[in-house]
């Protein structure tokens, strides 16, 4: 049985509008020690996926469907129970490590608290185990760096302050959203190794979500493209970016960023802006970009049919082509 | 405070400090020393001018000014510590616990404090009076309830500026629950905004203590009060203006140098300029 299993996972925004989905029937399964990147546009769902599994959608959005992990499902769990999941079984590195950790507070103190408040473990043991982790993950001169605070860190060595915090209680899954985005290039790298080694290493699952394709393809096993809310496709890294057959991933591919690009600049990587939110409109995502769209693709959604082995994607093309691939 | 540059705020932090440090000292020597004793009648040397016996003179009971002022410092400080203190502690819990939980409970605080806050304080204390009758502690419970909507609602506003940063993020993610994150991440982060707050309601406390003592509200004769000084000098303005005067003098001081206090700390305590960029 995978270690998560997402059927179906809606996260709806409510406004005073209306609903408007976000996330619209997302379902993927990650077992042990695979590694699954997602990647799409700013605004496409990624950080709400992630969040819905860890418990943590912001005030006003909602979750719906399943979300199993290790048998249970985590959208019906009470606060508590996540409580203790996360930081011990569930953990998450974000993108901009200066805000994700306390300003006021000794980095080394930081890392050793998962210990301290899941497994009640003293002080001195606590510091002792955060010590050997963030010399594990690289951080130079870590014993002095212990009592530093986060403003006296690099981007670099604050992003390797939290992947120590959040492995310390060893999870089962880390989600890692866009972790390297506000890093340098050569960083960026660094710790994208870093990452790499250690998924290996302890055998945990990897979700690793990302803008980037490259960042996914050097990262992970298998990816998956969304497109405003839904899996558009999916399948391991070499068939997606190599023969990408919606015609979204398509445009991302050729719009990939070039090295002269600046960073954090945010590419328009296919032609058109993704639409607002809004409420669920039938037909294909993807109709008002796609150079392909035919009227059939606006009366039903397309379902995800294989594009290769293990490879899927939702667009009538593929489904239409199915008869041509044989496994 | 914006505009105001970093040595005008440094001045401000030392005047009102050095200023608040003599209300204080001034409280703290009169527990072991008076040039008199603080009740000490002497109908026949009243409403002297000052002497070298009497340094700001007697008032109309002949009792010494200067020790009269000294004492009453520490009945100002003594109800505006306590009353602020009760205003904190009630209203900073009710203010961050409406933040982390929000939804009725978060509406329910908000307007019971627009409740508390819209009753005049002084009509509060005089209603007060009739309930627990005139006294100190009437003077604190009154100041200490008007300060528990001012304190629950900078503590919420404050809070609610905490939660969406991403360090909270960061330690849900680390498994902690909303009481912890109170404690540790959210009371820390506006630990300077709440003590700059109570510094500019101690100078409010001290104001309010001597109005309610000048109407015969808070502290009763024959402890020392400036409110109860300015009261009693009334009667003699023309004979005696410097009974009057003084403990004016001392009340301007005490709230001049909060105020001070209070601005120098907002500064010094902005981590905008605080981290030196
Ligand atoms: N707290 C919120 N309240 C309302 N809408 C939200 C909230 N958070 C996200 N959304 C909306 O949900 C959609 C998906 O957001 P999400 O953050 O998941 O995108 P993303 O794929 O992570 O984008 P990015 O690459 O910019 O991080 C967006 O349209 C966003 O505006
Ligand atoms: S289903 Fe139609 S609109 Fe959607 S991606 Fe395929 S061709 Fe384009
Ligand atoms: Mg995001």
């Amino acid at each position: 049985m995978a270690l998560l299993d997402v059927a179906d996972l809606w996260a709806v925004v409510e406004a005073p509008t209306g609903e408007a989905p976000a996330v619209r029937g997302v379902s993927f399964a990650l077992a042990h020690g695979r590694t699954l990147g997602i990647v799409g546009e700013s605004g496409c769902g990624k950080t709400l996926t992630a969040l819905a599994i860890m418990g943590l959608l912001p005030r006003g959005v909602h979750g719906r469907g399943r979300i199993g992990f290790a048998g249970v499902d985590l959208l019906t769990q009470p606060e508590d129970t996540l409580c203790r999941l996360r930081g011990q079984r569930l953990a998450m590195i974000f993108q901009e490590p200066m805000t994700a950790l306390n300003p006021l507070h000794p980095v080394g103190r930081q890392v050793a608290e998962p210990l301290r408040i899941h497994r009640g473990m003293g002080q001195a043991a606590a510091y002792a185990q955060a010590l050997r982790l963030l010399t594990e993950v690289g951080l130079d001169q870590s014993a002095r760096r212990m009592s530093q605070f986060p403003h006296e860190l690099s981007g670099g060595q604050r992003q390797r302050v939290m992947i120590a915090m959040a492995l310390i209680c060893g999870p089962d899954l880390l989600i890692a959203d866009e972790p390297t985005t506000a890093l340098d290039v050569t960083v960026q790298a660094h710790i994208l190794d870093l990452v790499r080694a250690l998924v290996d290493e302890r055998g945990m699952a990897l979700l690793l979500i990302s803008h980037d394709l490259g960042v996914v393809a050097e990262t992970v096993a298998e990816v998956a493209v969304m497109y405003r809310g839904r899996i558009v496709e999916r399948g391991p890294v070499t068939a997606v970016l190599g023969q990408p057959a919606h015609p979204y991933t398509q445009g991302l591919m050729q719009a990939l960023p070039r090295l002269d690009a600046r960073r954090g600049e945010r590419h328009r990587v296919v032609p058109g802006a993704v639409p607002p939110l809004g409420p669920p409109e039938p037909g294909c995502a993807f109709a008002a970009r796609c150079a392909l769209a035919e009227p059939a693709c606006r009366t039903s959604d397309p379902p995800m049919a294989p594009a290769g082995p293990d490879h899927t994607a939702a667009c009538i093309h593929i489904a239409a082509a199915r008869g041509a691939w044989r496994p | 405070m914006m505009g105001s540059s970093r040595g005008a705020s440094t001045a401000s932090l030392w005047v009102g400090g050095g200023l608040v440090g003599v209300v204080i000292a001034a409280a703290l020597v009169s527990l072991a020393w008076t040039p008199h004793p603080p009740t000490a009648m002497a109908l026949s040397e009243r409403l002297q001018g000052p002497s070298a016996v009497h340094w700001l003179g007697t008032d109309h009971f002949g009792r010494d000014v200067a020790t009269l002022l000294m004492a009453g410092a520490r009945t100002s400080i003594v109800v505006g510590v306590i009353a602020v203190g009760l205003g904190f502690v009630i209203g900073v819990a009710l203010g961050v616990l409406a933040a982390a939980r929000r939804g009725w409970l978060d509406e329910l605080v908000m307007r019971l404090c627009d409740i508390t806050f819209a009753l005049p304080a002084v009509l509060s204390a005089i209603l007060l009076t009739a309930w627990l009758g005139p006294g100190p502690a009437t003077a604190i419970v009154a100041i200490g309830v008007f300060n528990i909507p001012v304190f629950a609602r900078i503590a919420r506003g404050a809070a609610l500026t905490i939660w969406p940063r991403e360090f909270i993020l960061a330690a849900r993610v680390a498994g902690k629950g909303a009481f912890r994150i109170t404690l540790e991440h959210v009371l820390p982060n506006i630990a300077s905004v709440l003590l700059v707050q109570a510094t500019i309601q101690f100078a409010i406390a001290i104001l309010a203590e001597a109005a309610l003592s000048y109407l015969g509200i808070g502290t009763q004769p024959p402890a020392p009060s400036w409110g109860r000084m300015l009261n009693e000098a009334q009667t003699f303005m023309y004979l005696a203006p410097g009974l009057a005067v003084y403990p004016g003098l001392a009340i301007v001081i005490a709230v001049l140098g909060l105020n001070l206090l209070g601005d120098g700390l907002r500064d010094a305590l902005d981590p905008r300029l605080a981290r030196g960029r």
